[in-house]
């Protein structure tokens, strides 16, 4: 708990991270926060709550005993809480990462529940925590041909839940994979990644996994590792270098391996019918890793694929309920959160519920059935798999007007002089949108498309791109700056805060525009 | 199998067994508040779903003579939710409709445990905002809470307190009647206006914090959203400069809202380039106009920057208001990177600011709290035509026992002050009471031990707020 004992104090206890509802106050998507909360109805289950239990029983002012030790396996360490969280200057409390430590606590002092003992036991036994056999893991391949254990660029890492649970998962991957000719390969023994342990506070039991599965991918050679579980993914992308340092290897999520194959024109799609379908952003790939776009960026390039986005999306999307150990330890409430994220799917009209995960996969099929909902659950790569055919260039034709300023701006990273590295601003333009991003004392990246938590928005009337876009030196472009937004051809959004603002030079550079 | 409350029993059969936990592990979340203040924890936590369950739970809890304490969002700077005496939280956030929009009279009634975010967020599917807009903290306070504690925040400028916004409540009195206020004690009026028949009943709920009863429903004043916003901020190179101006903007009430940063190291603590780009600027303050037009807009925005112009003040642009604006509800939280705070906000004279803020400075700098690096602030909000929310507090690391002893002393002495400079705190609570009603006359606290008596002959409801121990 050492390395986290600041978070825990630095939880202002305003209750931000209880039932906030942002849409209107503060132009965010947030409607609610915390979806255990929402079932169980108690403050106590809130990001503030567990903040204040897990203090208390450091200070001795709280007993735990086998009995109530149960509390603390509700969270599904989504992550809601903490992107909510405004306290530190907008950074935010980690409350994941305390409850997580604090469960790695319990773990030690043998004050877990039992349904710890059991997962940890079959790990150890097994190599995954279903109590499966693990000369079974890769049962699902009957019948499709996959190369296992050779030389490759890419290792499928398939993850205990598609290799046992949702195969359908694992067997679309390998069907995607083959079709589009990718240079990949099974391991010959792969072991559990160690997520789940790591989740409920088993840390010392997974470095032997991750030893294991480490010389594993040595063994291979490849470049990258891709895996269709957001577990996995988050496994390797955070704890794995935390615990054993850079891994050598790039990881992948399959919906960023497709979304980076579009771009480079190496695959399309076909249609395959039509899909009115919203998307569920996985807590580990979303929030905990910040994968948003990929899967959308595929999912859009689907003909015949309506995406319509549920209001609590991306950053702020609500967890299905299948993780954080929830499902292992209280299934019935896990079921709960699952019907309630369906629910909200379902209000949208939509017959098909895509995410990219085989626990929210789950989660999301069990409570669509529970329901008796006329909704497929499906995950990207099943429809993916279907719908991919070998590779055509598309161009895809970006407005003038937006080609123009993004390339003129690109070549004057001067005009962010004052702007402090890591400062993100979308611009919008009559005929397309694109953000700059600021990179270095004098460097900046500028891509096409909107970023979902930009420090701000600027909307530019033609006129006043074209005007901006001619001048010669950066004084002249601040001049018209300033000059256009009194004239209301340019206005901006502030999407961070002022305190926020204020760090990243925005006062300086908005005073130099003349704005100030 | 865990043993239970004996009360837990009874109340399961009144709200639902998922509906009350006595676990002292849930309990915890219950026995702090946004304050230094130690732990008081209930005995247990009630959640009710619709009036008639909150009187049953009133009757047991006046039958048991156990105390009870009816809580909203629960993020009180001085202890105003806490159980002093134990008993029953009784936590209502599950009371938490719009259930009536009431166009005709611009009004509408809400559940009292609704949140100030949830409230804007559902009026403005109709196109109707509240008049006033809730605290600073309003993604987590409630209606009903922001009525008990008599809150100061956006939209007070031109429309004043929590209180002044309600035309009607519908109470649960401590004894489980159900009391119904304005013209709604008419069964066959609705609720469209407060001062009607007597006496304001309405006003002894406003501020009592919930000695007196459980609000369970409120009629606020709401608008039509604005079809225009204008923005303005203007820095100036001396605190009494800036004050004029913004009281002679102030009395017009043609702002929506106003706030104002008293002092330079508030300034730059809040915005860091402030050395650079604010080079003399001493004071600024901000201002919100809404209006059902650009030209109306446009034409009060205009004069009101002619009103600080006037008085010597320099236009910072919109960026600052538009940005406090538009992020409602997240201006205090970020502050909590310095560390938790000591808060004195109290309701002052608007022209006594210069002397209160020169008070709060000297104070600061007698505990050296520059060099001791802990940050402070001093500011104030609008509220009418006359006053301000004044606050000026220091922050500090609750892990550091030497700053937290500096800072605690700093507040016992502010909490003093704040009376004998002849301002009065409009929230209060256990860290509080002992000073308020040591400052308050004598009659006061005596009329309202009288009321207190005859609403609550029992002394169930959040026994100890304002030092009532015993009626």
């Amino acid at each position: 708990m050492q390395e986290v004992k600041e978070e825990l104090y630095k939880c202002a206890r305003c209750q931000e991270c209880r039932e906030s509802v942002k849409i209107v106050s503060a132009n965010k998507p947030v409607y609610l926060v915390c979806p255990v909360r929402e079932v169980l109805g108690f403050d106590s289950y809130t990001g503030r709550g567990r903040l204040l239990a897990i203090r208390h029983v450091y200070e001795n002012l709280l007993k735990l005993t086998k009995e109530n030790v149960h509390y603390f396996y509700t969270c599904t360490l989504c992550g809601n809480c903490r992107e909510v969280c405004i306290a530190r200057m907008g950074k935010g409390v980690d409350v994941p990462a305390v409850v997580e430590a604090f469960r790695r606590d319990l773990y030690e002092n043998q004050l877990f529940v039992d349904g710890v003992a059991e997962l940890v036991q079959s790990v150890k036994e097994n190599k995954n925590p279903y109590l499966e056999k693990h000369e079974e893991r890769l049962s699902w391949l009957e019948g499709i041909e996959a190369p296992i254990g050779e030389g490759a660029e890419y290792i499928y890492f398939v993850g205990c839940t598609s290799s046992y649970r949702t195969q359908k998962i694992a067997r679309a991957t390998v069907e995607l994979f083959n079709k589009i000719g990718l240079n990949y390969t099974l391991l010959k023994d792969e072991w559990c990644c160690g997520s789940t342990l790591l989740r409920v506070g088993a840390f010392k039991e997974v470095d032997e996994l991750l030893e294991h599965n480490l010389q594993a991918f040595k063994d291979v050679g490849a470049k990258y590792i891709v895996t269709s579980c957001a577990g996995c993914y988050r496994t390797f992308k955070l704890d794995y270098p935390k615990i054993a340092g850079e891994l050598g290897v790039e990881v992948l999520h399959t919906t960023e391996l497709l979304a980076k194959l579009l771009k480079e024109g190496g695959i399309s799609f076909k249609e395959i019918g039509s899909f009115k379908l919203t998307y569920h952003d996985p807590c580990h790939l979303g929030r905990h890793t910040g994968v948003y776009d990929a899967p959308r960026e595929v999912l859009k390039a689907i003909p015949g694929v309506e995406l319509i986005e549920m209001q609590r999306t991306k950053s702020y999307s609500f967890c299905c309920g299948y993780g954080g150990g929830v499902r292992k330890n209280d299934p019935e409430l896990a079921l709960k959160l699952a019907k309630n994220r369906v629910q909200e799917a379902l209000q949208l009209g939509v017959d098909t519920l895509v995410t990219a995960c085989p626990f929210c996969v789950r989660g999301l099929s069990d409570g669509a059935s529970e329901l008796q909902a006329q909704v497929k659950v499906l995950d990207l790569v099943e429809l993916a798999a279907q719908a991919i055919v070998s590779a055509e260039k598309v161009e895809v034709a970006a407005g003038e007007l937006t080609e123009v300023f993004a390339k003129y701006l690109q070549a004057h990273p001067e005009i962010f002089d004052e702007l402090k590295v890591g400062s993100i601003l979308n611009y919008f333009t009559p005929d397309g949108n694109f953000h700059v991003v600021k990179t270095g004392k004098r460097e900046i990246r500028v891509e096409r498309g909107a970023v979902e938590k930009p420090d701000v928005d600027l909307h530019f009337t033609e006129e006043a791109v074209k005007r901006l876009t001619s001048a010669a030196t950066r004084e002249e472009y601040m001049r018209i700056f300033g000059e256009e937004t009194k004239r209301k051809n340019i206005s901006f959004k502030t999407r961070a805060s002022l305190f926020t603002l204020a760090r990243r030079g925005y006062v300086s550079w908005a005073r130099k525009a003349g704005v100030i | 199998m865990a043993r239970h409350h004996p009360l837990f029993k009874d109340l399961s059969e009144i709200v639902g067994e998922s509906n009350v936990i006595d676990d002292p592990v849930l309990l915890a979340a219950y026995s702090q508040d946004a304050s230094l203040l130690p732990p008081h924890y209930p005995e247990l936590v009630v959640r009710p779903g619709s009036v008639e369950e909150v009187v049953e739970v009133v009757k047991l809890a006046n039958r048991t003579k156990t105390p009870i304490i009816p809580t909203g969002g629960r993020a009180s700077m001085c202890g105003a939710s806490l159980p002093l005496k134990g008993g029953i939280t009784l936590d209502l956030t599950r009371l938490n409709k719009v259930l009536d929009v009431d166009e005709a009279n611009l009004k509408a009634t809400v559940e009292c445990g609704i949140t100030w975010g949830a409230l804007l967020h559902e009026l403005a599917k109709v196109g109707y905002e509240p008049c006033f807009k809730g605290p600073y903290s309003g993604h987590a306070a409630t209606v009903g809470g922001s009525i008990s504690s008599n809150t100061i925040g956006l939209g007070s400028t031109k429309w004043g307190q929590a209180g002044d916004a309600v035309v009607s409540l519908e109470v649960v009195l401590p004894t489980g009647e159900v009391l119904r206020t304005g013209t709604a004690a008419n069964p066959k009026a609705p609720p469209y206006l407060r001062y009607v028949v007597g006496p304001d009943l309405t006003g002894i709920f406003c501020g009592d914090h919930g000695i007196f009863g459980v609000k369970t429903k409120a009629t606020i004043k709401i608008q039509s959203l604005p079809k225009a916003i204008g923005y303005s901020s203007f820095g100036f190179s001396d605190l009494g400069s800036a004050v004029k101006a913004f009281w002679e903007i102030q009395k017009t009430q043609l702002a929506e809202d106003m706030v104002i940063l008293c002092d330079r190291k508030s300034i730059e603590q809040i915005l860091p380039e402030a050395p650079q780009v604010f080079e003399g600027v001493e004071a600024l303050f901000v201002f919100i106009v809404q209006a059902p037009d650009e030209g109306v807009c446009s034409a009060i925005k205009d004069y009101l920057d002619s009103l600080a112009v006037n008085h010597g003040g320099r236009d910072l642009g919109e960026m600052f208001p538009k940005t406090f604006w538009e992020s409602k509800y997240e201006m205090i939280t970020p502050l909590f990177e310095w560390g938790m705070w000591t808060a004195t906000c109290h309701a002052l004279p608007t022209l006594k600011i210069p002397e209160a803020t020169r008070e709060a400075i000297t104070l600061f700098k007698e505990y050296r709290v520059d060099e001791l690096g802990m940050n402070y602030i001093a500011t104030a909000m609008a509220c009418g035509s006359n006053a301000v929310s004044y606050v000026a507090h220091t922050y500090f690391d609750p892990s550091d026992p030497e700053k937290r002893k500096i800072a605690e002393e700093i507040w016992t002495r502010r909490k003093r002050r704040v009376f004998e400079y002849g301002a009065c705190p409009y929230w209060t609570g256990v860290g509080w009471y002992k000073e308020a009603v040591e400052y308050m006359s004598h009659e006061w606290h005596e009329a309202l031990k009288k009321l207190k008596r005859a609403l609550d002959p029992n002394n169930v409801m959040n026994p100890g707020a304002f030092e009532i121990w015993e009626v």
